[in-house]
């Protein structure tokens, strides 16, 4: 009886943020085949840890926490991150079928949003991808909303210096690090 | 790259409807039993080569 009540009020915190937990996972984890398994084991492991975890509010940043490290570790192996790699060009062809240019463009961006800073990139993605205010991402990260406003400037800064064909110079060491990130 | 470019390349990602449904998690949330460790406990096993994964 207690169990299905734990259940239930977990179900009402969580399902306001189902779709922008989802929008964070699917643009952070594009193409990863356990994607799915990673939501549910993020889900349950929340679950359990429901009735210790104090502030409800902070759900959102305890599901988010959870997949990172998750990821961290499962692409950890060389082998692993090698056909996560495959697997996300293949979902963005598959998703793109008629615009082969932005699948490309796209699985640039993605590279370099993976070279990103860790807070910054999840800065970035929770505001622009996720859609959530400035206020809600300072709640999440735990920062002030002016720090989140400079870690998005600061990441979208990057991406722009990474991705750039307007003829600006880049080091060598830069475009090595690009060409061996899309490459390898 | 330009801050529009870069605009148009993110609305991509946020096109894509979820690819789990809220009923799917309900169901996960439901029927989830503290047998799930045992779970965990055989995919970490098979991980590390003691058992054969199923």
């Amino acid at each position: 009886m207690e169990a299905t009540k734990t259940k239930d009020e977990f179900l009402r915190w969580y399902a306001p943020i189902h779709g922008a937990f989802l929008r964070y996972c699917d643009a952070r984890f594009l193409g990863l085949a356990e994607a799915e398994d990673l939501v549910q084991d993020a889900v349950l492991a929340a679950l359990e840890q429901w009735t210790a975890l104090e502030d409800k509010n902070r759900l959102l940043a305890y599901l988010i926490g959870i997949v990172n490290h998750q990821v961290k570790n499962r692409l950890r192996s060389r082998e692993v991150h090698r056909r996560y790699l495959l697997d996300r060009k293949r979902v963005l062809d598959e998703r793109l079928p008629n615009n082969p240019e932005a699948a490309l463009d796209l699985q640039f961006l993605l590279r370099a949003v993976d070279m990103l800073p860790a807070a910054e990139r999840e800065a970035l993605l929770l505001r622009t991808v996720s859609g959530f205010s400035v206020r809600e991402v300072a709640d999440i990260q735990g920062i002030s909303p002016g720090a989140v406003k400079t870690r998005v400037s600061r990441a979208r800064k990057r991406l722009r210096e990474m991705l750039a064909e307007d003829g600006r110079p880049l080091t060598v060491t830069q475009r090595l690090r690009i060409y061996a990130a899309i490459l390898l | 790259m330009t801050d529009a470019e870069l605009d148009k390349l993110l609305a991509h990602l946020r096109q894509r409807p979820p690819s789990v449904s809220l009923h799917r998690v309900r169901g996960w949330v439901r029927s989830a039993t503290p047998r799930r460790r045992w779970r965990y406990l055989t995919v970490w096993l098979a991980r590390v080569g003691l058992i054969k994964p199923n």
